[in-house]
């Protein structure tokens, strides 16, 4: 499997100053799999994709890109990106911005083609600070498209686009994926993430807490939540497997669990006056909310 | 791709327009030699073969023979010589070619350098100017390219006294006080870039004393100069003076006393120092009542290159000698006398003193040598090789292969009557024939071919005066100009303040040569500005502004109030009376308030 | 490697450097309201004090107006140009993907070297018509070239600068060096009319040296300029050394 890996980590690691960023890292990007990077604000999802392009030098550990050390010119050349950015030449036109993307790459898409892909045909003379800023993302993302590239990164490319469009680029990143691009999709919508991942990794303050196929962790993941008004223990229904974690809020608990029953049993024999009893299924974004507040350390949040 | 081409476009457009960016109008002459400096050298490379002539070359005559002019310099001489397909052939048959010629005593100002090279002198050796463009001169006649300017050498400031001969000129001149400041004042010159040191020793002339250097800083003077490596030269006008600067050591006298006759003593002890005498025979002639010069202006070949202020200056006289008229005969005497004892003698003109002019002056000092009694050879010789050895220049005063192709070429045979020298057919300078063309007159110079003006009084018109200070240049400074107009004279007041603000504080007015200000106006008759003013005793200056382009700077002399202030024009270096623009009479110094009235403001033609 | 695939790989360098090119040019086309205020300004000065104030210095003051003009035009094409580009990210992008360095700088570059030309050439018209400056074509074109290539070092110059200061803060920190630098190198005043120990200082400051050269060229300063141009070479070094520094140095802050 590591032999076909478009890009690895190995034991990455890496500190700002004197907090860690990442913290020994072990990641795959495989050909034609679309891995979906999740994490709070902080977790070190940006600093891995600088890595990852050679925007910042290694500190420990190994990166790989298409069989080059992160950065070098022959990675790039087959690397696309789409960065969080705020502006770009504004004044030049989408076509122009585009030709200028073209010329960088060995493999460059057509420029038609690449047009046509991203819906951009009608906008082409438009300048670009005069692009809706979902509009301004599209061109960002046909900047990415551009070079045909094996390894294709992306972070947070749906931010402000409308239903439709983001549909589109979806069905954009699935042919892509059909033609065995290796993609990392960096978001925050566990909707698109849970359209589009492969695989999903979950960077939690530095380290990754969770890297397996979608339906596996959608597997591990609790299922069930229950929200209920009590004063009792919390350590009489903490003890069970079944409980994957439990905060509490005055008197109102909030326990994500993969079996509901058996807890609100639990619950209700031992305190009869227990009210406003909730239980709900969860989806990936719940329990991905779960997960990262079971974790202590989330609590404070970090500054990067 | 479009976007490229018009980017493209544009930068022709810009190359182009650097092509289009005037040039200078006239050709080079005085102030903008650096222009003649960086003309391409088209020219240059082209080969000149003369044929048939007969050849000076510095030394001895060659019967009909052909001479190779390339890159600038003497390529080759014989009678079978391989012309290039590309020369340019020029048949001298009955014409002499002549080493460029070289004048051994003069100052140069002004136009000069292109004045002299019209009449084939190609080398000059000024004897006093300020060093302030010695970088430039350098450069200059190092290079071998096509110029329009005779080559320069100088001794830079001379060497006086405080108050002595000299230093009446209105130039600033370092003096020494005694021998102890021989040694720093000779480095300080080194290091200006003077070729030789010039030593006056001037007890003065007529009526009038002045102080000059004695026996003992005149000693420390030579030896300093000699410890620089640099040779020592001495203006003296007596036998006594002459001999104590050939005791003390010198190398050379730049003038030739008339007071009395050599004798042998004075010859043995000039031989035995190996001097060299440059008599300046034009000046000398001209100061002892021989100033027969009208036959220059009338000369079929020489008067259509004289300037008006070339003319102006050949026309001017000095006071009526107070001598039996002896003198004269005595520097005649002495001339054939030291020649004969082995002295080499060198041709002077020591112009632009009155009764001369620059290259004209130097046939002249041909033709009254060879009336002491030298032959035409060793006239021509005193021109070329002799002031080269004895001033160490190479490749200068000769035409043989490696030779500065600097000749002139005349009709006829100057070895048999020196006259012909002034029948001038060509002139090459760095292998480049010149054009015999006069400068360009200025605008509104018209009247300088009418009888030229004897005085102009510039209180006389009004109009072309302004007030000027530095708020013009963003200081706070501030003035203003009322005529007063009473008993039938016209006085220009002037009140204002001199405030800081502006690195040089100035406030005062400005007359203008020129109905629009700052345009040119050929003043070159002109020899001095006389300025009497009214004011408190302070810091006031003229500042006189001249030349080829409006950037140059202004000259300044410093002025005084309640007395006449006498500016000779003539002596000013970068002073270009031939373009004067405007004079500027300036309070300036500390901040006060200032006022001070003009009462008389004359350019005058002495 | 065969030889028509690095035939093509050099082609392809200069088909990016051309867009590089191309993409400045339009940028500067586009904003008139950076482009013409920063030519203006030089030419500006220039009119006022070279030719109306200060009369009969026009050809001196073309020399130190010009020196003034494609400094600022070098400095802050690069210093605010790149201080802005790093914080929107557009310098970030345009790292993660192969266009080589040397591109997206000569792009840069050459804005300020078409600016440094477009102000030399306006400034030489204005002195010709109005204040009388004649040169031979030599010595015009020998101007433009210095000044061309004179605005190379504060080019670096300014990439060190960009990359080290706040976007909000380049256009200030540039001005505190820019205006003094011209003021006390003799570009606005000529440095004869400086007070002695500003004289002193003037000698040490790199636009000094680059006005001396322009004033060699165009014959208004005789003798030699090899100190000069020794200077300024030696400034070139230091500012490239600085520019590749600040380049290379580690982000610490990033946008996350």
């Amino acid at each position: 499997m590591h032999s076909k890996a478009v890009a690895t980590c190995r034991n990455l690691s890496h500190r700002y100053q004197n907090h860690a960023a990442l913290d020994d890292i072990n990641l795959d990007l495989q050909p034609g799999e679309i891995t979906v990077l999740l994490g709070p604000n902080g977790a070190g999802k940006t600093t891995l994709i600088h890595l990852l392009l050679g925007l910042v030098q290694v500190q420990q550990g190994t990166i790989t890109v298409l069989g080059q050390a992160a950065g070098r010119r022959e990675a790039r050349q087959h690397t696309g990106v789409m960065l969080q950015i705020s502006g770009v030449q504004d004044n030049l036109t989408v076509f122009e911005l585009l030709q200028l993307f073209v010329s960088l790459y060995p493999r460059a898409m057509e420029l038609d083609r690449l047009l046509a892909e991203t819906d951009l045909q009608s906008l082409h003379n438009r300048r670009f600070g005069q692009l809706s800023g979902g509009q301004q993302q599209r061109v960002l993302f046909a900047i990415a498209l551009c070079g045909n590239p094996q390894l294709l990164i992306l972070d947070e490319p749906t931010t402000g686009m409308d239903p439709a469009v983001r549909r589109q680029i979806w069905s954009s990143l699935e042919q892509r994926r059909k033609r065995g691009t290796a993609i990392l999709l960096c978001t925050h919508d566990m909707h698109e993430a849970e359209q589009l991942a492969d695989r999903i990794v979950l960077l939690n303050h530095g380290r990754v807490i969770t890297h397996d196929t979608a339906e596996q962790i959608r597997r591990r993941l609790p299922s069930q939540l229950i929200k209920v008004r009590s004063s009792i223990q919390l350590t009489s229904i903490a003890a069970s497997d079944n409980v994957q974690s439990i905060s509490r809020t005055d008197d109102l608990l909030t326990i994500y669990c993969h079996f509901a029953e058996p807890v609100v049993r639990a619950i209700l024999n031992a305190d009869p006056d227990a009210s406003e009893l909730e239980v709900t299924g969860t989806d990936l974004e719940t329990a991905f909310l779960a997960l990262t507040k079971a974790n202590p350390s989330t609590v404070e949040a970090k500054h990067e | 791709m479009k976007n490229l081409l018009v980017l493209v476009f544009i930068l022709l457009i810009l190359v182009t327009a650097v092509f289009l960016l005037p040039e200078p109008a006239a050709p080079p002459s005085g102030v903008d030699g650096a222009a003649a400096m960086a003309e391409p050298a088209a020219t240059a490379s082209a080969i000149t073969v003369i044929r048939n002539v007969r050849l000076f070359d510095g030394e001895q005559v060659h019967a009909a023979t052909n001479l190779l002019l390339r890159d600038g310099l003497v390529h080759s001489i014989g009678s079978e010589l391989d012309v290039p397909a590309a020369a340019n052939v020029i048949d001298a048959t009955g014409m002499t070619a002549v080493p460029g010629l070289i004048d051994a005593h003069v100052h140069s100002v002004g136009s000069a350098r292109a004045d002299a090279l019209r009449f084939g002198v190609t080398t000059m050796l000024d004897m006093f100017r300020p060093p302030f463009d010695f970088d430039q001169m350098h450069a200059e006649r190092e290079s071998a390219g096509p110029t329009e300017q005779a080559d320069l050498f100088s001794a830079g400031f001379l060497a006086t006294v405080a108050g002595g001969h000299g230093t009446q000129y209105g130039i600033d001149v370092p003096t020494l006080a005694g021998p102890e400041a021989a040694s720093e004042w000779v480095a300080a010159r080194k290091a200006e870039g003077s070729d030789w040191i010039k030593i006056i020793i001037e007890p003065g002339w007529g009526k009038r004393a002045l102080p000059t250097l004695d026996a003992a800083t005149v000693t420390a003077l030579i030896a300093a100069a000699h410890a620089n490596e640099l040779m020592a030269v001495a203006h003296v006008s007596s036998y006594d003076d002459a001999l104590l600067a050939i005791e003390s050591g010198i190398d050379g006298l730049v003038h030739l006393f008339g007071d009395r006759e050599v004798d042998a003593p004075f010859l043995a002890a000039a031989q035995a120092n190996g001097i060299f005498v440059v008599p300046t025979t034009p000046v000398l002639a001209a100061i002892h009542g021989h100033d027969d010069t009208d036959w220059i202006p009338a000369h079929p070949l020489l008067g259509p290159r004289l300037t008006a202020a070339q003319r102006e200056s050949l026309a001017r006289r000095f006071p009526a000698p107070d001598d039996d008229g002896s003198a004269w005969s005595n520097v005649q005497a002495n001339v054939i006398a030291m020649h004969a004892a082995g002295i080499p003698i060198l041709a002077g003109s020591d112009a632009q003193n009155p009764a001369t002019t620059y290259g004209a002056s130097l046939h002249h000092a041909l033709r009254l040598l060879v009336g002491t009694g030298l032959t035409p050879l060793a006239a021509l010789r005193a021109a070329t090789r002799a002031p080269a050895n004895a001033f160490g220049l190479q490749g200068r005063g000769c035409l043989k292969p490696g030779c500065r192709a600097d000749l002139l070429l005349v009709n006829g045979n100057p070895l048999l009557d020196i006259e012909a020298t002034a029948m001038i057919d060509a002139v090459w300078k760095n292998g480049h024939r010149i054009e015999f063309k006069l400068p360009v007159a200025p605008v509104d110079s018209a009247s300088a071919d009418a009888t030229p003006q004897s005085s102009i009084d510039l209180l006389s018109a009004p109009t072309r005066w302004m007030a000027a200070a530095d708020d013009y240049m963003g200081g706070n400074s501030t003035a203003s100009i009322a005529w007063v107009d009473e008993h039938q004279t016209r006085r220009l007041s002037i009140t204002g303040q001199v405030a800081p603000g502006y690195a040089f504080p100035y406030a005062g007015a400005m007359w203008f040569t020129n109905t629009i200000p700052m345009q040119p106006v050929d003043h070159s008759a002109m020899t001095q500005l006389v300025l009497e003013f009214d004011g408190p005793d302070s810091d006031y200056q003229v500042l006189l502004f001249s030349g080829a382009n409006q950037s140059l700077p202004p000259v300044q002399v410093p002025i005084q109030a309640g007395r006449p202030n006498t500016i000779r024009l003539d002596s000013i270096n970068h002073l270009d009376l031939a373009r004067l623009r405007a004079i500027g009479v300036f309070a300036s110094g500390s901040e006060r308030e200032i006022k001070f009235t003009i009462q008389q403001a004359l350019l005058e033609s002495m | 490697m065969s030889k028509s695939a690095t035939i093509e790989q050099i082609r392809s360098h200069w088909l990016v450097l051309a867009r590089f090119i191309e993409c400045q040019w339009l940028n500067l086309l586009r904003t008139p309201a950076y482009t013409l205020p920063t030519l203006m300004f030089p030419i500006m000065f220039y009119s006022f004090f070279g030719l109306l104030m200060i009369r009969g210095q026009a050809q001196y003051l073309l020399c130190t107006f010009a020196t003034f003009g494609c400094i600022g035009a070098a400095l802050f094409a690069f210093g605010v140009g790149i201080a802005t580009e790093r914080a929107q990210g557009w310098l970030t992008l345009l790292q993660a993907t192969p266009a080589p360095i040397a591109a997206v700088l000569v792009g840069k570059g050459f804005g300020a070297a078409l600016f440094a030309a477009i102000i030399t050439l306006i400034m030489s018209v204005l002195a010709a018509v109005f204040g009388d400056v004649r040169m031979a074509t030599g010595q015009w074109a020998g101007l433009l070239l210095v000044m061309v290539l004179g605005s190379l070092p504060f080019s670096a110059l300014g990439i060190g600068l960009g990359m080290s200061l706040a976007p909000n803060a380049a256009p200030a920190v540039l001005n505190l060096i820019y205006l003094p630098l011209g003021f006390l190198s003799g570009l606005w005043i000529p440095v004869s009319q400086l007070p002695g120990w500003l004289q002193d200082v003037a000698v040490w400051l790199p636009p000094y040296h680059l006005a001396e050269l322009a004033l060699h060229v165009t014959g208004t300063r005789s003798g030699s300029a090899l100190i000069s141009l020794a200077i300024l070479t030696g400034y070139t070094l230091l500012f490239v050394l600085f520019a590749a520094w600040a380049w290379r140095r580690p982000k610490t802050s990033m946008n996350q």
